[in-house]
C-alpha cells in the first residue's frame, strides 16, 4: 500500500534558474580518475 | 602512448610519466563509460528515459568527461521537463570541451536565445515546488489545481504527472491516476515510479505492458486534461458493450439538479408567445371595435354635414337660376325700353323734320322781347329751350345778347362763335363780327 506522506517526501523540488549556478558547482561527481588520483596521492603520502 | 588523463607519455610499466595513472585501468574505465553511454543511448532511443538516466550516470561515474554521455543526459532531463537540470549538464559539458564541436554549446545557445522559454522553465519549476509544498502540507486541493495548470502548459513534465498520480491515488481516484501514469509511460517507457504506482493499484504486469503499448497512441505534445483520454473506435465500442452487460438497463439515471438556466430562453419565448396571443385575442378585438365605432360615428357626422351642404348648394343653385332669369327679364325689358326710346327719338325727329317748327320761332321772339325788357335770365332759358328744339342763328344771337346783358361775356362769345362757325351767311354776322373783334 502506498504511503502518501512517505512517497511525497521522496519527491525532490525542481531546480530553479537562480539555483543553476550552485548546482553546477556542487556537481562534483567523482569518477574513476578522481578515485585513482586520490589513491595515488595517499600512496605517495604513505611512502613519504 | 599518451596518458588518457593528462596526455603525457606512458612509461613501459604502463603508468603515466606525469600523473602516475595506470593506463590500462584508465582505458578500462573509459571503455566502461562508453559502454554505459551506448546503453543509455539505446534506452533513450526506445524512450526508456529512466533506464537511460541510470546508464548515463554510471557512464559519468567512470568518466565524468564523457561529453556525449553528459549531453545526452542533459537532453533527457530537458525532455522530461527539467530544463534547468538539463542546462546544468550542458554547462558542465561545455566547460570540459568548449567550442562548437560540443553539441552542448549549441543547446545552451538555443535555450538562451529564447528568453521566454527560459522564463517559462523557471516558472514551471517554481509552480511545481509550490504544488509539492501544498501536497506536503496537506492542502491537496491547491496542489491539484497547481499541477493541472502546470501540465496543461507543459505536457512533458514527468515529475508533475507522478505527483498528480500520487495525489489521485491518495484521493482514491484510480482511473485518473492511471491516466496520468499512462502519460508518464508514454514519455518515459520504464519509469520505475509509475510502474510501482500501477502495481500498487493492483494492475498486473501484463496489464502494465498493455498500458505501455496503448500509451503509444497518446499525443504527449497535447495539453493534459483529466478528460482527454484517447480511445480507439473499437475500444470505445467494446467498452460501451461491456458497460451495457454490466448494467443491463437497470439504471434509472443518476440524480441531477435541473439546470434552470438552460431553460431560461424557453421560458422567455413561451412568455412572449402567450403575451402576443393574449393581446391578439383579448385586447386587440376591443381596440378594433372602438376604432370601428368611432370611424362609423365620424362617417355619419360627415354624411350629415355633406347632406346639409348639398341642400345649401341646391338652394343656392335655385337662387342663382332665379336671379339669372330675373337678369334675363331685366335685360329683355331694357332692350324693349331701348327699342321704345329709339322709336320715340325716331318719331320725334320725324315730327321735327316734317312738322313746321313754330315753337322755335315763338321762343326766339319771346327771348327778343325779354332782352328788350332786360330780363336776360328768362331770355337765356328761352333760348336754350329753343336750341333744344332746333338749332339756329337767331337762337344763338339772342342767347349771346342775353349773356352780354347778363355780363357773361365768355358764354356770349361762345354763342357768337357758334354763329360764325355754323351760320357764316347769317344776317347777324355783321353785328357780331364787330363785337368779336372787340
Amino acid at each position: 500500500m502506498i504511503n502518501f506522506d512517505e512517497e511525497v517526501r521522496k519527491f525532490k523540488p525542481c531546480l530553479e534558474v537562480s539555483q543553476a549556478e550552485d548546482a553546477i558547482y556542487e556537481n562534483d561527481v567523482k569518477d574513476i580518475t578522481d578515485v585513482l588520483e586520490e589513491m595515488l596521492l595517499q600512496l605517495n603520502q604513505r611512502e613519504k | 602512448m599518451e596518458c588518457l588523463n593528462c596526455g603525457a607519455p606512458v612509461l613501459e610499466n604502463g603508468h603515466c610519466s606525469r600523473c602516475g595513472m595506470n593506463y590500462k585501468l584508465l582505458a578500462k574505465a573509459y571503455n566502461t563509460s562508453n559502454h554505459y553511454y551506448n546503453l543509455g543511448l539505446d534506452r533513450a532511443s526506445v524512450r526508456d528515459l529512466t533506464g537511460a538516466i541510470d546508464a548515463l550516470n554510471l557512464a559519468l561515474k567512470y568518466n565524468k568527461q564523457n561529453i556525449n554521455a553528459r549531453n545526452l543526459l542533459g537532453l533527457i532531463y530537458y525532455e522530461m521537463g527539467e530544463t534547468v537540470l538539463g542546462l546544468t549538464q550542458w554547462v558542465i559539458s561545455s566547460n570540459y570541451l568548449p567550442g562548437e564541436g560540443n553539441r552542448a554549446v549549441r543547446y545552451i545557445k538555443e535555450v538562451q536565445a529564447d528568453s521566454d522559454k527560459l522564463e517559462e522553465a523557471n516558472q514551471l519549476a517554481k509552480q511545481f515546488n509550490q504544488a509539492l509544498m501544498h501536497a506536503r502540507q496537506g492542502t491537496k486541493d491547491l496542489a491539484f489545481i497547481q499541477l493541472k495548470r502546470i501540465l496543461a502548459n507543459y505536457p512533458h513534465f514527468v515529475k508533475g504527472y507522478l505527483l498528480l498520480a500520487l495525489l489521485y491515488l491518495d484521493n482514491g481516484n484510480h482511473d485518473k491516476a492511471k491516466k496520468a501514469l499512462k502519460r508518464v509511460l508514454r514519455i518515459d517507457k520504464n519509469n520505475t515510479l509509475a510502474v510501482r504506482y500501477l502495481a500498487e493499484m493492483g494492475v498486473t504486469p501484463r496489464e502494465i505492458i498493455d498500458i505501455k503499448e496503448r500509451s503509444r497512441r497518446i499525443d504527449v505534445d497535447s495539453a493534459y486534461t483529466d478528460e482527454d483520454q484517447y480511445k480507439s473506435e473499437l475500444e470505445t465500442f467494446v467498452q460501451k458493450g461491456l458497460d451495457d452487460i454490466d448494467n443491463p438497463d437497470l439504471s434509472v439515471g443518476s440524480y441531477q439538479e435541473i439546470n434552470h438556466n438552460r431553460f431560461n430562453l424557453v421560458y422567455v419565448s413561451v412568455g412572449l408567445i402567450l403575451g402576443v396571443l393574449t393581446f391578439w385575442l383579448l385586447v386587440l378585438p376591443t381596440k378594433l371595435n372602438l376604432v370601428n365605432k368611432e370611424k362609423r360615428n365620424q362617417q355619419l357626422a360627415y354624411s350629415e354635414e355633406i347632406s346639409e351642404k348639398n341642400v345649401t348648394i341646391s338652394d343656392l343653385e335655385n337662387q342663382v337660376s332665379g336671379l339669372e332669369k330675373q337678369l334675363a327679364e331685366k335685360k329683355a325689358q331694357e332692350e324693349a325700353a331701348k327699342q321704345d326710346t329709339k322709336d320715340s327719338k325716331e318719331a320725334f325727329s320725324v315730327i321735327c323734320d316734317h312738322i313746321p317748327n313754330t315753337a322755335y320761332d315763338a321762343l326766339v321772339a319771346e327771348a327778343a322781347k325779354a332782352i328788350t325788357a332786360h330780363e336776360y335770365a328768362k331770355a337765356i332759358d328761352l333760348c336754350n329751350v329753343a336750341l333744344q328744339i332746333q338749332e339756329g342763328a337767331d337762337a344763338y344771337y339772342n342767347l349771346g345778347k342775353a349773356y352780354l346783358g347778363n355780363h357773361n361775356e365768355e358764354k356770349a362769345k361762345t354763342a357768337f362763335l357758334n354763329i360764325k362757325d355754323n351760320y357764316p351767311e347769317s344776317s347777324h354776322m355783321e353785328e357780331i363780327s364787330g363785337y368779336l373783334e372787340e
